[in-house]
């Protein structure tokens, strides 16, 4: 099925203007000639259509999307009348978190703490309707004027992986290199609290202007996580309360067992701040050490070496006593 | 004489017995099956092999063997892995006689891959669809160089033993080796078959090479992931190293993992060698060792 044009009347939508294209779709604002309300249309490109992979994430994300129903997640509709393979999603006037960032790098604490909140009640509702994002970034939240949020895209919701793919299409099944957490990063599908991890990273991005892990290339910053521990908040902005640093920390411990269970602890905590203890953690003290896969080989085969080197000074130690 | 093979389920063998030749030289037994699976409707796989019509040519050249396995949605992964093994076929049947085995390999690779690259470019404007692994086992004198990209693998098997002589090229094998990843989480690991590199997918690529000297008796055995993730390597070596013709040996072994798994395509060049010319090298010249 080939792309609409402005003007064209696509069964009973009429296409305005062409608003954002990415690699799997084109999105238009259309106009609903029946109902008379502007919707987005999202439009997979053909040669998407033919990739099962992509195509099984764009049928997945309308399936998921027409279940939920909630003001901080958009809307889907559903259309018996409609004749092609396209998506009627409601029309939001906003713009990407991930702009905003990019403009202001950083936020206050009370306007970062105030998207967070309104984010954290959006995936407390899908998390009870048994549906996990698994891909939180901030391309994927959408904020009015008033700073009210939108989840979407929830293409890998729903993703069983199996099927061989290219680096390339990391992202699209295991999530995001920055915001992934570190049990999707060792390969497990990541319940819950991976979104609740990517809150906390985001969270950390809002207050320092910068994502916690590093590395020079996706699979670098993707392994980073499991092996160093960010730069504390506190030292990037020593304006971050210690008990917005110990938040942070709470949602993004490595092990999901220590992170909040549920997206309304974490909101509780943002909204009760003064109630939060500040635990004296291992991670403010040895952020500084970093830790390498090859330093890590190194001193993995240093001890091998030495074993034998020991054997034998035991040895001598004996026959000389 | 080229032996290229994507059929439903193609088998293929040959052998240079029916060019006679001399006892002192380089002599195999091979065959090639590609399968489409018991679950698959197409088969992405594609399988060939250049071998030498004359004794100047087995000297000079040696034989070739190629597997591919297409990635990509619709038909991409078939035209990938065909366009791949067919770039290595040609190119290796042009080039220039006793050129060294491990360098002519990582060129015919990386001319198969910018091959694949523009096909994929011109499939889709917007990015590349389509790659493809690859491994490629050349075979000359008493050495064989396998060369791949990808989780296509070579094992070589000795008395029984099989041997992996390639690293899978995935993102799961990477972890592992670099200790982020226990042996356990990465066979659990639910995206173990995502690419860490593969041909096709970006401009340029880089070709692991290794070099093997090759004793009388052993076999090679070139497979993709539809084979090795369905059957132990114990098992390829019992088959192996139980069965004399080649022909049948590579049968069992596709309809063995057809049994076990048969979800993916399946495809394996297995290599018998009968005879070597034990060679040695002096200031980059081969001479011929007693």
């Amino acid at each position: 099925m080939s792309q609409p044009v402005t003007g064209e009347t696509l069964d009973h939508y009429e296409i305005e203007k062409l608003v954002a294209r990415s690699g799997m779709a084109s999105i238009f604002r259309a106009r609903d000639l029946d109902s008379g309300r502007t919707v987005a249309i999202k439009f997979p490109h053909p040669e998407m259509e033919a990739d099962p992979v992509t195509f099984d994430r764009f049928k997945r994300e309308q399936d998921i999307g027409i279940a939920l129903d909630h003001p901080g997640v958009m809307k889907v509709f559903t259309d018996a009348k409609r004749t092609g393979r396209y998506m009627v999603m409601e029309w939001v006037d906003g713009r990407l978190l991930r702009q905003i960032i990019s403009e202001q790098k950083k936020f206050s604490p009370e306007r970062a703490v105030n998207i967070l909140i309104q984010v954290l009640e959006a995936l407390e509702y899908i998390h009870t309707h048994g549906v996990v994002h698994r891909d939180l970034k901030p391309e994927n939240i959408m904020l009015d004027d008033h700073d009210g949020i939108k989840l979407i895209d929830f293409g890998i919701a729903g993703k069983e992986g199996s099927r061989r793919l290219t680096f390339a299409k990391l992202s699209q099944v295991m999530g995001t290199p920055d915001y992934i957490s570190p049990e999707q990063v060792k390969g497990r599908r990541g319940d819950g609290r991976a979104d609740i991890y990517a809150m906390g990273v985001m969270l950390y991005e809002m207050l320092t202007g910068a994502t916690p892990f590093k590395g020079p290339n996706a699979f670098a910053i993707m392994n980073d996580r499991l092996l160093n521990n960010p730069i504390p908040p506190r030292e990037i902005d020593p304006s971050i309360t210690p008990q917005l640093q110990e938040i942070i920390y709470r949602a993004i411990e490595r092990d999901p067992k220590n992170r909040y269970a549920h997206a309304r602890e974490f909101a509780w905590d943002l909204q009760h701040q003064d109630q939060v203890g500040v635990a004296d953690r291992a991670e403010l003290k040895d952020w500084h050490k970093r830790k390498s896969p090859l330093l890590r080989k190194i001193l993995f085969y240093l001890m091998i070496a030495a074993i034998p080197i020991v054997v034998f000074g035991l040895l001598l130690w004996v026959a000389r006593h | 004489m080229l032996h290229p093979h994507r059929e439903e389920s193609a088998y293929s063998s040959g052998a240079a017995a029916a060019r006679a030749p001399q006892s002192s030289m380089l002599d195999i037994d091979f065959a090639q099956v590609s399968d489409t699976g018991r679950s698959r409707d197409h088969n992405e796989d594609y399988v060939g092999c250049v071998t030498p019509d004359s004794d100047a040519r087995v000297r000079s050249h040696g034989w070739l063997f190629s597997l591919a396995d297409g990635v990509g949605g619709h038909d991409c992964g078939e035209v990938a892995s065909r366009e791949a093994v067919e770039t290595m076929l040609t190119g290796f049947r042009k080039a220039p006689g006793g050129e060294p085995l491990s360098g002519l390999l990582t060129r015919l690779v990386q001319a198969a891959n910018i091959r694949v690259y523009e096909a994929g470019r011109a499939a889709s404007p917007g990015g590349t669809s389509m790659a493809t692994t690859i491994v490629a086992c050349a075979i000359r004198f008493d050495r064989a160089v396998i060369a791949h990209v990808g989780d296509s693998r070579c094992y070589l098997i000795r008395r029984g033993h099989a041997k992996q002589l390639t690293r899978d090229h995935t993102v799961v094998n990477d972890q592992l080796r670099l200790g982020i990843l226990s042996a356990r989480e990465a066979a659990d690991h639910q995206n173990k078959h995502l690419l860490s590199r593969s041909v096709g997918a970006d401009l340029f690529v880089n070709v692991d090479v290794t070099d093997t000297q090759i004793l009388p008796g052993d076999a090679l055995l070139l497979c993709c992931d539809g084979f090795h993730g369905a059957v132990p390597e114990a098992q390829i070596g019992n088959i192996v190293n139980n069965m004399e013709d080649a022909k049948a040996a590579a049968h069992k072994l596709v309809q063995l993992a057809n049994e076990l798994d048969g979800s993916d395509n399946i495809s394996v060049q297995l290599v018998r060698i009968r005879n070597v010319e034990r060679m040695g090298m002096y200031r980059g010249r081969p001479y011929k060792l007693r």
